[in-house]
C-alpha cells in the first residue's frame, strides 16, 4: 500500500474542547514519512489529538487532512490508515484469528488472501498459539501486540500508535521497537505517542511535545534529552519472582534504591537514559522474566517545567 | 530491506452490503457465546413449562387454541420479547461504544451504517432465533400432550400466527432497543423504563391512546378466539375489553405500525452512532 510518496498527514490550527474543558488548544503540525513521536504526561492530550488526526472525533476548529484530503468521514482514506489505540479494551468474545480476519476484510482486503495475512500477522506477533482463543483471556501485552497487528494488518502508508508499549515485556518492547522503526524506514508516516522519552527515543528523532493540550515544541530528540539525565526516574517492573530481581538490580551501577511491593520490583535510578539501555542485558544476565513495565514518576515532567519557564 | 509484514495484495473497500454482511456475520458469532444467551433461553422456556402445566392439570379446561393466545399475549408480548431484545439488542449497540471496541471498526473503510446495520441485525437473527427456539418447544409440547388438536388445521395456523407475530415483536424491539443503545448513556434503564413503564401503562389508558405501543399492535395480531362469556378466559377477555375500551384496528395497521417503528428506530440509531465521538478515553 505504501506509494512512491509518503502520505502527507496535515492538522491546520486543530482544536478540540468539551463544553469548558480544552483537551486539545490550536495545533498545527505537518508529518510526512518516518517516525513522529508525540511526547507529553499523562492526561497532556494525546490521546485527544490521536483520535482528532485520525478523525475519529470532529475537531471544535481547524481540519485535519490527509494528502490534502478531510480524513473525517472519508471512508475510502481509511483503507491507508492504521490505528492502534491506547485502551486495552478488546471485544472479549471473539477469538484472535476471528478478531483479525473481520478486521482485514473489512478493510478491503481479498477474501481468498485474508487467512494467509492473519497467519502472517499471528506468527509475526508471535500470537500463534494464543489465535483460537477469546480475547478476554489475553494477557495485556498479548492485548497490545493484537493492537499492533490490526493497525498493520491492512498495510496501512499512515500509523497512529497510541502508547503502543505498554505493558510490554522488555523483548517485546524491543522487538515493537524496532518493527516501528523499520515501518518509518519503509516510508510510512508513522506518529508513535508516548511519556517515557528514552522509548521514543529509540525509535525517531523527531519529536512534538504536547504540554497541557498544546504543542510546546517540535525539533530533535537530543535537544529534550540533554535536559534528563540530570532527573531521578521510579520504575515498577512486575515479574514472577520479585526478591531474586530485586537482589541482582541492587548490585547495579546507576540504581540509587530497590523496593519490592505485591509482585513488583521498583527501581529508583538516578539516570533514566542508561537505565533503560542497561535494562534489557541486565535481565538476561539475571535470568529473571519481566512480565511488565512501567514508570512511576513522569521524567517528562521536568523538561516541560523547563521549557515552560515555571 | 526486508519489510515489517508482505504485503497482502491490493484493497478495495467492500460495498455496503457485503461489509454490514462482514459485521452481522462477525457479530452474530459474538453473540452467540455469550453467557447470558443461556439464561435467557431458559426464560424462554417458561411458556413450554406453564404449556406443560395446563396439559398435566386441567387439560380439558384449557385446550391449545385457547392457551396459545393467552401465552402469546401474556408472556410473550408483555415480558418475554422486550426482555429478549434488551438482552441482546441494546448491548449490541451499546457495548463497543462503552468499551471502546468501537474504534476498531471506524478506522476501517466502512461507512456507519453499515456498522450499525450489521450488529442490529445480528442481533434480530439472535433473538428471533432465540423466540423461535421457545415457540418450537411449544409446538412440540402442544403435539404430545393434544396430538389431536395439535395435527389440526386451525391450531397449526393459529400457532404459525403466532409465531410471526412473536418474531415481528421481536424485530420491533431490538430495532427500539438498538436505537438506545446507540443514543444513550444507559439504554437498559431505558428500555426497562420504556417496557415496563410505558407500555405497560398506556396499554391500559382507555381509548385510541393505546396504539402508541407495541404491545398493543402485538396483541391486536394475535388471533383470539370468539370469547365466549361462559369460559373463564372469555370473561375474563370481555371483562377486559368492557373496562379498556379496546377496540381492535385492522391487521394490516398494526403490522404496518410496527414495520415503521423498526425502520424508524433503524434509521435514528444509524443517525446516532454517526453523530457518535470517541471521546470517552482520552
Amino acid at each position: 500500500m505504501i506509494g512512491t510518496a509518503p502520505a502527507r498527514l496535515e492538522a491546520l490550527e486543530v482544536g478540540k474542547w468539551f463544553g469548558e474543558v480544552v483537551a486539545v488548544g490550536s495545533c498545527s503540525l505537518e508529518v510526512g514519512g518516518g517516525v513522529v513521536g508525540l511526547l507529553g504526561q499523562n492526561g497532556a492530550g494525546k490521546t485527544t489529538l490521536f483520535k482528532l488526526l485520525a478523525g475519529l472525533i470532529t475537531p471544535s476548529r481547524g481540519e485535519v487532512r490527509l494528502d490534502g484530503q478531510p480524513l473525517r468521514d472519508h471512508v475510502a482514506l481509511y483503507r491507508r490508515v492504521g490505528f492502534c489505540p491506547e485502551s486495552d479494551a478488546l471485544p472479549g468474545w471473539f477469538t484472535g484469528r476471528e478478531f483479525l480476519s473481520m478486521l482485514i476484510r473489512l478493510a478491503g482486503v481479498e477474501r481468498a488472501r485474508v487467512k494467509p495475512r492473519v497467519d502472517e500477522l499471528l506468527e509475526r506477533f508471535e500470537l500463534t498459539d494464543a489465535a483460537n482463543r477469546r480475547l478476554g483471556g489475553y494477557s495485556k501485552g498479548m492485548r497490545q501486540k493484537l493492537k499492533l497487528a490490526q493497525a498493520l494488518a491492512h498495510d496501512p502508508d499512515v500509523l497512529f500508535m497510541d502508547e503502543p508499549l505498554n505493558g510490554m515485556d522488555p523483548v517485546s518492547r524491543h522487538q515493537a521497537i524496532g518493527a516501528i522503526r523499520q515501518l518509518g524506514e519503509e516510508g510510512r508516516t508513522v506518529l508513535v505517542s508516548s511519556h517515557i522519552l528514552p522509548e521514543v527515543e529509540e525509535m525517531t528523532r523527531r519529536i512534538i511535545l504536547i504540554h497541557r493540550s498544546k504543542v510546546l515544541a517540535e525539533g530533535d530528540v537530543t535537544e529534550i534529552r540533554d535536559l534528563i539525565p540530570e532527573y531521578p526516574t521510579v520504575v515498577s517492573l512486575r515479574c514472577p519472582q520479585p526478591r531474586e530481581l530485586a537482589s541482582f538490580l541492587v548490585r547495579q551501577n546507576n540504581v540509587m534504591g530497590v523496593e519490592c511491593d505485591d509482585g513488583k520490583v521498583v527501581v529508583r535510578t538516578e539516570h533514566a537514559l542508561a537505565f533503560y539501555r542497561d535494562l534489557p542485558q541486565w535481565l538476561l544476565d539475571s535470568g529473571q522474566a519481566v512480565e511488565e513495565i512501567n514508570t512511576l514518576d513522569d521524567d517528562l515532567e521536568s523538561v516541560f517545567a523547563y521549557l515552560t519557564d515555571e | 530491506m526486508n519489510r515489517v509484514l508482505n504485503n497482502p495484495g491490493p484493497t478495495a473497500p467492500l460495498s455496503d452490503v457485503l461489509a454490514t454482511a462482514v459485521v452481522a456475520g462477525a457479530t452474530w458469532r459474538e453473540l452467540a457465546r455469550r453467557r447470558r444467551l443461556l439464561s435467557l433461553g431458559l426464560l424462554l422456556m417458561i411458556p413450554v413449562l406453564m404449556l406443560l402445566a395446563v396439559r398435566i392439570w386441567a387439560p380439558q379446561d384449557a385446550p391449545p387454541n385457547v392457551v396459545l393466545p393467552l401465552l402469546a399475549r401474556y408472556v410473550y408480548i408483555m415480558f418475554l420479547l422486550p426482555i429478549t431484545a434488551m438482552a441482546v439488542g441494546a448491548p449490541a449497540i451499546s457495548e463497543p461504544i462503552a468499551e471502546g471496541t468501537l474504534v476498531y471498526f471506524w478506522t476501517r473503510p466502512i461507512r456507519r451504517h453499515a456498522l450499525y446495520l450489521g450488529r442490529i441485525v445480528a442481533a434480530a437473527i439472535v433473538s428471533c432465533g432465540l423466540v423461535l427456539l421457545s415457540q418450537t418447544a411449544v409446538f412440540m409440547v402442544m403435539l404430545a400432550g393434544w396430538p389431536d388438536q395439535a395435527l389440526s388445521l386451525d391450531l397449526m395456523r393459529l400457532h404459525a400466527e403466532t409465531t410471526v407475530v412473536t418474531l415481528l415483536g421481536t424485530v420491533a424491539y431490538t430495532a427500539l432497543f438498538g436505537a438506545f443503545g446507540a443514543g444513550l448513556k444507559k439504554p437498559m434503564v431505558a428500555a426497562i423504563l420504556f417496557a415496563f413503564g410505558w407500555e405497560a401503562t398506556v396499554t391500559k389508558i382507555p381509548q385510541r391512546i393505546q396504539e402508541w405501543t407495541l404491545q398493543f399492535h402485538l396483541g391486536n395480531l394475535v388471533h383470539w378466539p370468539e370469547a365466549d362469556s361462559r369460559d373463564v378466559p372469555g370473561l375474563i377477555e370481555n371483562l377486559l375489553n368492557l373496562a379498556l375500551q379496546r377496540e381492535p384496528v385492522p391487521a394490516w395497521e398494526s403490522v404496518v405500525s410496527l414495520l415503521v417503528v423498526s425502520l424508524v428506530a433503524t434509521v435514528a440509531g444509524v443517525l446516532l452512532l454517526r453523530g457518535r465521538q470517541l471521546d470517552k478515553q482520552g
